[in-house]
């Protein structure tokens, strides 16, 4: 692989999906959700799992809502026109508690050390400073998913020491202990996607530690936005950046009218076309 | 043909079956919301409702204003691709909506439970995190564990539930309830909306029974679960519903603009809610606000199965 060309131009946020579509394999059975993990599972589809099966939460399972467009949200027209299968919550659910989902992808307001996640609430939890949407899917997905990978901005108010509600088990306080809880072993977090790099879990401790490093960021930039004492990987090296190709991918095919990539611009032209004249 | 007709208005189903104190099973609804019945129900200003939900996304916001809803059990509220649901958020942050968390599929199987009549049902949960730990309204009735006498594992076991009644959205329906609905919705396939005591059913057609009949896979609920019918186009607005229209994305996100405190939440409701008399009037309110053509470019394109042939059988035997 010595003739890739690599791309010069590319966000935080494509590098993010990049390293993401890493980690889909071939043939996974997969939850795509919306947003970076639906640009990843995709862009996984377009180049090297053209096998993956996508399904989401609601029901889909084999969906193609690329045939049409960039998924807005899981229960969008683009992901039940055209899916192999239209079954409900339950049915794809069932499918998870019984071990058939490969990979997940989860995110939240806080992770700890062991790849717990909050996304229930920030504060006390019965008078919450931000009360969030809850857990949805996410901690059945954290529990089943053979591999679960995450994905953060990396500062240090969603790094931190402890979560304030533990919404999305990772391996909770150490080895041995999801098991303990009864969950089943080869499951957990494999990955923590970041805005500065990307995190693996110590086989041994369980403890995420930095594996490969951003371009142009710093590993004290990485140590100063973690609220922990962040282990090293002895053989840290730098983040393949991505290809020229992949960038275009993103760019044209999967998000071409920056719905994901640019949320705010969209969202705000969004607004001014229902309150403008024309239609 | 049966002249059992439960149809009526919107109005006239809400004031009659549902009660203050009520119970309600209400669908996540992206797409096929119930939000047409959702803000009559804020209009008619029932109180105190307990919700049982999966999750529900942002049309259902409202509801969450004032006195409506005093419990809620749930798996997420929120609004996807827009953001946090402002006005239940609030009521969590001030202390002043009873709540219990859960994942959306605990949910699905307290309602499946209660489908079959079962006082609990088991699920795989893990004990690890706060969900089970940190108990919310219902208190030590949040879960229980027990062994499991087959093998001996241990075993959570979640409470279940048979609401008062659920309020669905589905495509079409004859008069007396035996109502059809296609796509992938959340809680259809598995049939959680038939463990309620009963059910109003708010459809974008009212069609004939022989419609119903060639077709009886779609049917997702039977008519003698049924207590009102009531035609309502447009009535998932603001999220979608398969085969005729779109979310309305945009409009959602206005809705979340509009309600970042309690006193624009109330000017949006006074403007969208009490400031219409029905569905019809809110759809008039929406095109005469922004536009025949905002509201026509929601509308999907055709994308039709094959028919499929059920099979009529002889009348002679031999």
């Amino acid at each position: 692989m010595d003739n890739k060309k690599y791309a010069k131009d590319y966000t935080f946020q494509e590098l993010m999906i990049v390293c993401a579509a890493r980690e889909v394999r071939n043939g996974d059975v997969s939850f795509i959700g919306t947003g970076l993990p639906f640009l990843a599972v995709a862009l996984a589809h377009a180049t090297h799992a053209p096998d993956v099966v996508m399904c989401c939460e609601q029901g889909h399972i084999g969906a193609d809502p690329l045939r049409w467009r960039t998924p807005r949200n899981i229960g969008d027209a683009a992901m039940c026109a055209g899916a192999k299968m239209s079954t409900d919550l339950m049915g794809v659910m069932s499918r998870l508690t019984s071990g058939e989902f490969d990979l997940g992808f989860l995110s939240g307001a806080q992770v700890d050390k062991y790849g717990n996640m909050n996304s229930t609430s920030i504060g006390d939890y019965h008078k919450p400073k931000v009360r969030f949407p809850g857990s949805g899917g996410a901690n059945v997905i954290a529990t089943f998913a053979k591999r679960t990978v995450l994905i953060f901005v990396h500062k240090k108010q969603t790094f931190v020491e402890h979560v304030d509600y533990l919404t999305s088990p990772g391996y909770l306080s150490g080895p041995g202990v999801r098991e303990k809880c009864g969950m089943k072993p080869e499951t957990g977090p494999v990955a923590a996607i970041t805005t500065m790099g990307v995190l693996r879990f110590d086989q041994d401790t369980k403890e995420m530690y930095l594996d490969t490093l951003h371009p142009n960021v710093e590993l004290e930039d990485v140590k100063n936005n973690t609220g922990w004492d962040l282990k090293v990987s002895p053989n840290l090296s730098a983040t393949e950046p991505p290809t020229e190709e992949e960038i275009k991918i993103i760019r044209e095919e999967l998000d071409p009218y920056s719905i994901y990539l640019k949320r705010e611009e969209f969202q705000q032209h969004a607004i001014d076309f229902l309150f403008s004249n024309g239609s | 043909m049966s002249n059992n007709s439960k149809v009526m208005t919107m109005s006239d189903a809400i004031a009659k079956y549902v009660a203050d104190g009520d119970s309600v099973f209400l669908p996540w609804g992206e797409p096929s919301s119930s939000c047409a019945a959702a803000h009559e129900i804020i209009r008619q200003g029932k109180k105190d409702l307990t919700v049982y939900t999966i999750g529900m996304s942002g049309w259902a916001d409202p509801l969450f204003f004032g006195k409506t809803i005093k419990r809620v059990v749930f798996g997420w509220i929120g609004s996807e691709l827009v953001g946090l649901s402002q006005i239940f958020r609030r009521r969590i942050e001030q202390g002043t909506l009873e709540f219990e968390d859960y994942a959306n599929v605990h949910v699905a199987m307290m309602l499946w439970g209660g489908k079959l009549g079962l006082p609990c049902i088991p699920f795989p949960i893990e004990t690890g995190s706060d969900l089970l730990k940190k108990k919310g309204c219902l208190g030590d009735k949040k879960y229980s564990v027990m062994d499991c006498p087959f093998t001996g594992q241990q075993l959570v076991l979640l409470p279940t539930f048979q609401p008062d009644v659920a309020i669905i959205h589905v495509q079409r329906s004859d008069t007396q309830g035996n109502a059809q609905s296609w796509g992938t919705i959340v809680e259809y396939k598995s049939e959680l909306q038939l463990g309620s005591k009963k059910i109003i059913v708010q459809a974008e057609e009212i069609v004939d029974d022989d419609i119903i009949e060639h077709d009886p896979d779609r049917t997702v609920c039977p008519a003698y679960k049924v207590c009102a019918v009531v035609e309502e186009p447009w009535g998932s607005h603001p999220e979608g519903m398969y085969g005729l229209y779109d979310k309305d994305l945009a409009f959602l996100l206005y809705y979340e603009k509009s309600t970042h405190n309690d006193d624009d939440a109330k000017k949006w409701m006074d403007e969208w809610i009490f400031g219409v008399k029905n569905r019809e009037e809110y759809i008039e309110h929406y095109i005469r606000k922004f536009g025949y053509g905002k509201l026509a470019r929601l509308k999907v394109k055709p994308f039709y199965s094959a028919s499929v042939n059920y099979g009529r059988p002889l009348k002679e035997v031999y």
